[in-house]
């Protein structure tokens, strides 16, 4: 090696000091000069993950997607009504809670958030997460742009008490939703069964799932928290939990009725024995929305959300209609969550809203919340149907929304209406399932929590064993050491709701749901229902 | 060659083995400055990004840290909630033996194919380096080993069904979920070049020698290629306890933890603290296992012999 040739230690520092000397004023000049149109141009970054508002669209994008040519008018109108601001795309998972949380603590979250996602998903974890500074006070917006006159009065119920929080409102509201099991209906007529009723049971789920099972098909997709869904769909979530005001946290788990196993024992049996179901550790939501449109699967539970998309997405159930060559309707039926054998019902149609993440200040938080009121409750809505329907002539590819919270079925611009698209029997049985009545929430009558506490990781677990492991699980043990783990957990914290104030709620929401289920459903109240409520509750809150 | 003479009539050789002085190193102070030029840098870095993250952390786990509003001291809260926690014991369970059955699978049979690879001709060797040095994504391995791993339809299922043995539940089974997250591993076997690294720089003339004093293929092994591996071991050792210690994208990955809790590590769950607003338990699991790695390495250091001389 020819050392001559190496710089030295002290021309190696001369140099680097002599370049930074040189470059410093120039990429001063560069920045100073890239930042200056900019603030005139874009004083105001929206920054999404791509829900609910996308960036305007590339070319590129409307070319694979005609249908996209109506969202980027509207927007670009929305954008010439309000010069300065800009969306930009992040890459952040707001759907996945640690990720989502990490990028809130981090200051990298986008401007539009997910609160239930944030909150575990449930409503009493995105009220703490609320409370505890995860999101910002939309209040102002939603005075400022109307929103209570634009809901339909059940909209307005299912949104407004969850959202309002003390003087403050945790999101702005945007559509609706809820889980059903989609099914294969052309299988069913090829196979000679019967439709299930609207008011099924999960014992005809298992019926059904074990009549879908057949070679290279299997009957239900089922991800891990499906065997907690059979417990939840004959009231565990209530049933399981007791108000424990004597302990530092305020409530303890009790697994101990002998029907949740009996449940788990049928479950399992339909996995390992009847190997009716589509399961493993390894698999996400793609997997299993895959399987089903692809016909590995004959019943999946979904967002009855995600049914609605249009024949030019590749994965979507109406592109798998168009694929078997027959009409939506004829390929695809769906039923309500099914009902416990015990009278237990629930409807699980929630009002979707959109949050905003902390860090955003008070301009881009209006500014946000404006766009998304044009695009979604606004003039932007029609535009960007019409713009839809001009662009691909599909009227599948304009009405996505099954349950629309402003009660619009007709859009301006645009021939037909939600059931021209999906047929008049789809629209009828989501009116139905929406129009069930709904139980008392707890988030509505309990003080706002603002400590956190034990999450459900030890119950999750159970759900993961019942469903994964095939060989000598004790379903009993399982539920029991879930319990143990998570009331041992809970010794640990303390509540930020006093006694007083913690029962006074308690009260309050057991009485709701005693005239609830009285009246909605006298089996499930005398079977189950008081018999538990007078031994395990009211001893509880004296 | 020229023998080639520098200024003041020396010559590079003559310099080379002239003996050096021990006299008192006294820097200029233009030489001073540039060694803190040097030095502040990088000092800045491991401050900014380095303790300054565990200084924070530490304190974190004395308080009910939040995202926003006021945070309070709660003294070892954290501490007594988290040493009493049944799923963080889990955690470090599951943890020890990924890191145990990691160590021996990924870590010390490397070595021994490293060193039998070397027996090999040449020409054979060259071709099996490069097919174990293939630059695969750790992300996109993950994604094909989730298909391979599939009990339905995926590839070792065939190779199982080929071979006539019961079908595996693979990631299903929560006996044997953390040999199949660790068995991609093996066959990755990046470790193996580093040590056919440094058992190429080894002298021929050692085994040689060990020849002619008659020593057979084991007794070269034992007393020429491993002992030379060392200082390699040592520093490979330390890297695979610590990141065996701190795994979490495999098993994130490919099993979310489950079956159950069988593939939960203690970084996936700290991870799961932190998203259910569990601020200062989740570092205080952190603190936890800090000071397990550095007992760990620190006892590995003072009794492992790193110089094969000595």
């Amino acid at each position: 090696m020819n050392k001559q040739n190496l710089m030295s230690r002290r021309q190696f520092l001369k140099t680097a000091l002599a370049t930074s000397a040189a470059v410093l004023p120039v990429t001063s000049v560069l920045a100073s000069s890239a930042s200056a149109p900019a603030r005139v141009q874009s004083e105001i970054t929206i920054i999404t993950s791509g829900w609910p508002l996308t960036p305007m669209p590339t070319a590129e994008e409307i070319e694979a997607d005609k249908a996209r040519a109506g969202y980027a008018e509207a927007l670009q109108t929305w954008l010439d009504e309000n010069p300065g601001v800009t969306f930009q795309q992040v890459e952040v998972n707001i759907w996945d809670q640690q990720a989502i949380v990490t990028a809130i603590s981090g200051g990298t979250a986008p401007t539009y958030v997910f609160p239930t996602s944030i909150g575990g998903w449930t409503n009493a974890g995105a009220r703490n997460a609320f409370v505890q500074g995860l999101m910002a006070d939309v209040g102002p917006a939603i005075e400022k742009y109307g929103l209570i006159g634009k809901l339909t009065p059940g909209a307005l119920s299912g949104w407004q008490p969850i959202n309002e929080i003390g003087d403050a409102y945790m999101s702005f509201p945007i559509d609706s939703g809820m889980d059903v099991f989609h099914y294969r209906r052309d299988l069913l007529n090829e196979l000679g069964i019967e439709e299930p009723p609207l008011d099924w049971t999960w014992d005809d789920l298992i019926a059904l799932a074990k009549a879908l099972t057949a070679e290279g098909r299997q009957g239900l997709a089922a991800p891990t928290w499906m065997a907690e869904a059979i417990l939840s769909d004959h009231g565990f979530d209530i049933l399981s939990q007791v108000p424990s005001p004597q302990n530092g946290w305020n409530w303890m788990r009790d697994t101990s009725d002998p029907k949740w196993v009996e449940l788990l024992t049928e479950y399992r049996k339909l996995v390992f024995e009847d190997k009716a179901v589509y399961s493993d550790v390894s698999y996400t939501t793609d997997n299993f929305t895959n399987a089903f449109v692809n016909g590995a699967v004959g019943l999946m539970r979904t967002n009855v959300l995600g049914a609605f998309g249009s024949a030019a997405q590749e994965n979507s159930m109406a592109a798998m209609a168009n694929r078997i060559g027959k009409p939506y309707e004829e390929v695809i039926g769906f039923r309500g969550i099914p009902r416990g054998d015990n009278g237990y019902f629930s409807n699980p149609i929630y009002v979707g809203g959109v949050a905003i993440g902390p860090d955003t200040n008070d301009e881009t938080l209006d500014k946000a919340l404006g766009a998304v009121d044009y695009m979604f409750l606004g003039a932007g809505w029609d535009l960007q149907k019409a713009g839809q329907y001009a662009a691909t002539q599909d009227l599948q590819a304009v009405f996505n929304y099954p349950i629309p919270i402003d009660g619009k079925y007709t859009y301006e611009g645009v021939p037909g209406a939600f059931e021209d698209a999906w047929g008049q029997r789809t629209k009828d049985d989501i009116l139905y399932y929406a129009g069930l009545p709904k139980a008392p929430d707890e988030a509505l009558y309990m003080p706002v929590e603002q400590n956190p506490g034990p999450d459900n990781q030890a119950f999750e677990d159970a759900w993961s064993t019942i469903n994964y492991v095939a060989d000598e699980v004790d379903p009993a043990a399982v539920l029991k050491q879930a319990q143990d783990t998570w009331n041992s957990q809970a010794a640990g914290f303390s509540s930020s709701v006093d006694d007083a104030a913690f029962i006074d709620g308690a009260k309050t929401y057991y009485e709701a749901l005693d005239a609830f289920w009285k009246d909605a459903s006298p089996e499930f109240y005398e079977s189950t229902f008081k018999p538990w409520y007078d031994s395990k509750v009211l001893p509880a809150l004296g | 060659m020229a023998e080639r003479t520098i200024p003041g009539g020396q010559t590079e050789e003559a310099i080379q083995a002239a003996p050096v002085e021990s006299a008192p190193l006294r820097l200029s102070r233009r030489s001073r400055i540039e060694k803190w030029m040097f030095i502040i840098p990088a000092a800045l870095f491991q401050l900014v990004w380095g303790w300054f993250p565990l200084v924070f952390a530490f304190a974190l786990s004395f308080t009910d840290a939040r995202v926003r509003g006021p945070i309070s001291f709660i003294g070892l809260q954290s501490y007594t909630r988290m040493w009493g926690d049944p799923l963080l014991g889990e955690a470090f369970r599951v943890t020890f033996i990924y890191a145990a059955m990691s160590i021996v699978l990924t870590f010390v049979i490397p070595i021994l194919v490293a060193v039998l690879l070397m027996e090999m001709p040449p020409r054979v060797m060259r071709w099996m380096m490069l097919l174990w040095f293939l630059p695969l994504s750790g992300i996109a391995s993950t994604i094909l080993w989730k298909y391979m791993y599939n009990p339905e339809y995926g590839l070792m299922q065939g190779i199982v069904r080929l071979l006539g043995l019961p079908e595996q539940r693979f990631l299903n089974d929560p006996n044997l979920v953390l040999f199949w997250l660790i068995f991609p591993g093996i066959l990755l076997f990046g470790p193996g070049l580093i040590y056919m690294a440094a058992l190429q720089g080894i002298p021929s003339s050692y085994y040689e020698a060990a020849e002619v004093e008659g020593a057979g293929f084991w007794r070269k092994i034992w007393t020429i290629s491993l002992p030379r591996l060392r200082p390699v071991i040592s520093m490979m050792l330390t890297f695979a306890i610590i990141g065996s210690l701190q795994e979490f994208y495999w098993p994130q990955i490919m099993s979310g933890g489950g079956p159950g809790s069988a593939s939960r590590t203690v970084v996936m769950y700290l991870y799961n603290l932190w998203g259910n607003l569990r601020f200062g338990d989740s570092t205080t699991v952190a603190i936890f296992l800090f000071a397990i790695i550095m007992v760990i390495t620190v006892i590995y250091r003072t009794f492992y012999k790193e110089d094969p001389d000595a």
